[in-house]
């Protein structure tokens, strides 16, 4: 993961996460993440090309819940608990 | 493979039970409507819907392209679910869906593509019917899934079709176990990797066992409190994997050989289970569990004679029960419980409480709870009738 912010808050989690919609999406080029923290709360803002939110968040909010999961759990690594949010 | 059968309020929900049940995801199952609920007056429900259900065998046609129609779709489980099926409960699945889709069935057939109970529906594609009928729902390969689309609505055919058509520049052929393999290798690795790991992956491939990516580092994180990281990462895979290829090839993940490790646990925990209630003929009540547990439960014990599992009570707090099959139950215990899934649970059955990472104990508990269990359990403890059983089913 070579476009990877090493000065991120959550290196690991937006590294897992930027993976992840990547392999979900059609257009893995279109997909960005934005961070923000407060203390130990990093909130992870994804953007994807328009026909791949369906795909991201999935039947129910599947995908996205199991996003949410794994990010969380490569947050640990990085002391933080994340928030992932899908923005329009 | 077994067929299990679901009655439920509604199609959705239907199919979410039989997932539960089969243990498997919708890109496993095949699923078959066998009655959709019916619209009432003023929008009141009429009936059940009925379905049946079952772990697709290989061979049957993929589910191609999740996600995107489904997103347009209401009631998308239920079109995932049909779609699941494939061309395979074409006929069937449109019964009760109103006169029209089933017309269209018709006319599909008759345009010389795939038949209703084609098991190798994979090899078979549908030829580029100009045919409106046949264009309606996109005339390729998405059939079964515009097909489980207008069941659920009577109407939605168009739409569906629209969806499958704009969707077109997806791949349609389906994937190898190679390309399925490569990908889920470079999704393992590259997750892997951004754990922080060296990205080491095995893959196994096996034609009757799907694809396995292995993870070769144990990590903890990457498995998660009750494995639900793993799960999600499973899951994600699929996903992946799927977008980019369509198979039928099922797509396992692990991370340093710790669902084997689990499983190995579980199915010696199901078969002390087993033991258990040969012993007195009363059945045993196991934890809830996640339905692929449930499913290594079933398979456990699918070949150990006399004795038979169902699933009872609704997630998550759903439940294997074990217990002695119908033969060996006539003989054991005349008027033994009927069906598992009706009945009030907790009630004649010895309650099994375990933690499922010390299967030995919980064993104990299994017997001790056999032990104290109420008497006068159905002629359960006829230790002659039980005993010649025993001798005669392990012969």
């Amino acid at each position: 993961m070579s476009d990877t912010a090493t000065d991120s808050p959550a290196p690991t989690a937006e590294a897992v996460l930027l993976h992840l919609c990547k392999s979900v999406v059609a257009y893995p080029d279109d997909v960005s993440i934005e961070t923000s923290a407060s203390g130990d709360r990093v909130r992870l803002d994804v953007t994807v090309h328009d026909d791949d939110m369906g795909r991201v968040i999935g039947r129910r909010g599947r995908v996205a819940s199991a996003i949410r999961t794994v990010v969380n759990a490569a947050a640990a690594k990085d002391g933080v608990t994340t928030e992932v949010e899908f923005v329009e | 493979m077994e067929w299990v059968n679901i009655t439920a309020k509604s199609l959705p929900e239907a199919i979410d039970l039989a997932l539960d049940n089969l243990g498997v995801d919708e890109s496993e199952a095949e699923i078959e409507i066998l009655e959709e609920p019916r619209q009432g007056l003023f929008g009141r429900q009429r009936g059940n819907a009925r379905i049946r259900a079952r772990v697709k065998p290989k061979g049957t046609r993929p589910k191609v392209e999740r996600g995107r129609s489904r997103r347009k779709t209401e009631g998308g489980a239920a079109a995932g679910g049909s779609s699941a099926t494939g061309t395979r409960s074409r006929g069937r699945g449109t019964g009760g869906g109103g006169g029209r889709a089933r017309d269209d069935a018709r006319a599909e057939s008759s345009n010389g593509s795939v038949e209703a109970d084609s098991d190798d529906a994979a090899v078979v594609t549908v030829p580029p019917a100009e045919d409106s009928a046949g264009r309606g729902r996109g005339g390729r390969t998405g059939a079964g899934r515009g097909r489980g689309e207008g069941g659920g609505g009577g109407s939605g055919n168009g739409r569906s079709g629209g969806s499958d058509r704009h969707s077109s520049r997806e791949p349609v052929e389906e994937a190898s176990m190679e390309e399925v393999s490569s990908q889920l290798e470079a999704f393992l690795s590259g997750l892997s990797e951004a754990f922080g790991n060296d990205g080491r992956v095995t893959i196994t491939s096996d034609d009757d066992e799907g694809v396995l990516g292995m993870v070769e580092v144990r990590h903890g994180l990457m498995v998660g409190p009750k494995a639900r990281t793993l799960d999600a990462i499973q899951e994600l895979a699929r996903v992946s994997v799927q977008r980019s290829a369509p198979s039928s090839i099922r797509i396992k993940v692990d991370v340093g050989g710790y669902r084997e490790v689990r499983r190995e646990a579980l199915r010696a925990f199901a078969l002390e289970a087993a033991a258990a209630v040969r012993l007195d003929g009363r059945e045993r009540l196991l934890e809830p569990m996640s339905s692929a547990d449930r499913k290594v439960v079933h398979d456990a014990l699918s070949g150990e004679p006399g004795i038979e599992t169902r699933s009872a009570g609704n997630e998550p707090h759903r439940r294997v029960v074990v217990l002695l099959a119908e033969g060996a139950r006539a003989a054991a215990a005349p008027a033994e419980v009927e069906e598992a899934d009706d009945a009030p649970v907790a009630d004649e059955v010895a309650e099994v409480s375990t933690n499922g990472s010390a299967p030995e104990a919980a064993v104990d508990d299994v017997v001790d709870a056999g032990d104290d269990a109420v008497p006068g359990h159905a002629g359960g403890d006829e230790p002659e009738a039980g005993g010649s059983e025993d001798e005669t089913v392990e012969s």
